[in-house]
């Protein structure tokens, strides 16, 4: 069982700034002008390392802060009474974890490390004080949530009722156009998770991932290496998902 | 001396498809007679409202939202930024008020029933209707054991999937279709989106008796607002906020302030907006 995470010092990135951060046109800095940038920095403890495998909180501990993920990635997992673990996210660097548990005392879900990851901790008392004070941050924080609330339902209708296709399809495409947000490759990417949590997360069989995978790889819409992806036909995997089961893709 | 007023809403409600309020929605609920009388009392009224809200008891209470919009003179023109800012005004505005009302309870209060009328989805942002929900579970106790019934007003049929998903994510249970703009053609992609997410994520629509819903499966027989189906076990305890926005605690009775300058005037002072309050006669 990894272990928590810890604030060292010395795990500390050298002055850290989200002013100065590469992802802060896509994390909360992106609702903050430069003479509040100071107090938001204020309030953000940035740049905490996290070691594979570790967890950033788990499900049913008190809730008092979201994560930004700086770098490497995170997934999100709840676990039943029976000790069934279903995920229920993945999470790259920009994007923004334990949002769905701020109208909760508890986390609702555990979000453990799947590489090396770096975070920054926003305490949520101090991030609602100041937004209440700069009303472009308290709308982005809105917005951020929302999308998280949208997104998470709108996986719930495609598992309700997709192929294995259009789930695998759907995942692909929308791990493309986050990696476009930061401004890297929406074509070649690594996927940051093992197959096995695909399935979990798309509530398929590993096996049927990798038929999947396989056929797409035939019928020339991807090429894989592992786990480093081409889209070689782009339109190809828009064409499986059906206009009206579409995820969020921008 | 006493004064009696008469309200004659549900006959507004039968008689002209307009927007549903709080007065017609507890009344429907509630089963009453067309008319209710009621006694004005001699306290002020804004006293009376806080002594109410004051020796509330722990039990689950319905809570109606009122987002009055499309009668506002700034939002003749949606898109314009005096709409937009109209709009946050009135946010605002409610959410200070929910914080005045929760400041008058002895303890935060449990939400069985939720109610927001006067169609919000059409005026306010993804942002803001998260913000609306948020607000209200942090002056009430909102838990999906409790909340078994969740009802957002809806004119117009959604032509973006991912607002299904966002009212359903944030809670929602019922989607309340009130005009004939929900005349849809059986294989209409409004159709068949709002068809997905009743069948696979409970969403569900329900309607008034005014007409019959074309291009969807027929509700079930019970659900409609006349019936009372507001789910079971409708409390006798109904909080309405926002301008002209009507409760009903138990015969208590009070009503919001419909005047907006005047709703906002009561709240920039940190006081309750009610503008008059009575005991609830038949």
């Amino acid at each position: 069982m990894g272990e928590r995470i810890s604030i060292s010092p010395a795990a500390t990135l050298l002055n850290p700034s989200c002013n100065r951060c590469s992802l802060s046109n896509l994390c909360l800095p992106l609702a903050v002008n430069q003479q509040d940038m100071e107090r938001l920095e204020d309030v953000v403890q940035q740049g905490r390392t996290v070691d594979k495998g570790s967890h950033i909180f788990k499900q049913h501990e008190p809730f008092k802060s979201c994560y930004a993920v700086r770098s490497g990635a995170i997934k999100t997992y709840m676990v039943s009474e029976e000790g069934d673990e279903q995920i229920t996210g993945f999470y790259l660097p920009g994007e923004i974890i334990g949002l769905d548990s701020m109208n909760a005392e508890t986390y609702s879900c555990c979000a453990k490390a799947l590489d090396r990851t770096s975070v920054c901790e926003i305490p949520f008392d101090k991030l609602e004080d100041l937004a209440t004070r700069l009303p472009s941050l308290q709308h982005h924080f809105f917005q951020l949530m929302s999308k998280e609330i949208q997104e998470s339902h709108q996986l719930s209708m495609l598992l309700s009722k997709n192929t294995a296709e259009e789930r695998i399809a759907s995942l692909l495409l929308s791990l493309s156009s986050r990696f476009k947000r930061r401004k890297l490759s929406p074509t070649r990417f690594r996927l940051p998770m093992a197959r096995n949590d695909i399935g979990n997360y798309l509530g398929l069989a590993v096996e049927t991932v990798s038929r999947v995978i396989t056929r797409f790889q035939k019928l020339g819409l991807i090429d894989v290496q592992g786990r480093d992806i081409s889209l070689k036909n782009f339109e190809g995997l828009q064409e499986i998902i059906k206009p009206i089961s579409r995820c969020s893709n921008e | 001396m006493q004064s009696t007023a008469e309200y004659d809403g549900l006959k507004k409600w039968t008689s002209s498809p307009g927007p549903l309020d709080s007065l017609e929605l507890w009344q429907s609920l509630l089963r009453e007679a067309p008319s209710l009388i009621m006694q004005r009392e001699r306290i002020p009224a804004e006293v009376s409202f806080k002594s109410a809200l004051s020796s509330l008891t722990d039990e689950p209470i319905a809570l109606a939202l009122e987002f009055p919009f499309s009668r506002l003179p700034a939002c003749y023109h949606p898109a314009q930024p005096m709409a937009q800012q109209a709009v946050r005004n009135y946010l605002d505005s409610l959410f200070a008020e929910m914080k005045l009302v929760c400041d008058c309870l002895k303890q935060p209060l449990t939400l069985s029933h939720l109610f927001w009328l006067g169609d919000p989805v059409a005026w306010l942002s993804k942002a803001e209707l998260t913000e609306v929900m948020y607000r209200t579970s942090r002056c009430f106790k909102i838990n999906g054991a409790n909340l078994s019934y969740a009802v957002v007003d809806m004119e117009k049929p959604l032509v973006e999937e991912g607002l299904y998903a966002l009212l359903r994510g944030l809670g929602f249970t019922h989607l309340l279709l009130d005009t004939k703009e929900w005349q849809l053609a059986a294989n209409a992609p409004e159709s068949q989106m709002l068809q997905q997410y009743w069948s696979h994520l409970g969403l569900q629509p329900i309607t008034t008796e005014q007409f019959q819903l074309q291009g969807l499966p027929a509700p079930a027989a019970n659900d409609s607002v006349e019936n009372g189906h507001a789910g079971n076990n409708i409390p006798d305890r109904m909080l309405g906020l926002g301008a002209g926005a009507w409760s009903l605690l138990g015969r208590h009775m009070a009503h919001n302030a419909s005047q907006l300058d005047l709703y906002y005037q009561r709240i920039a002072e940190d006081r309750l907006p009610v503008s008059e309050t009575g005991v609830w006669k038949k």
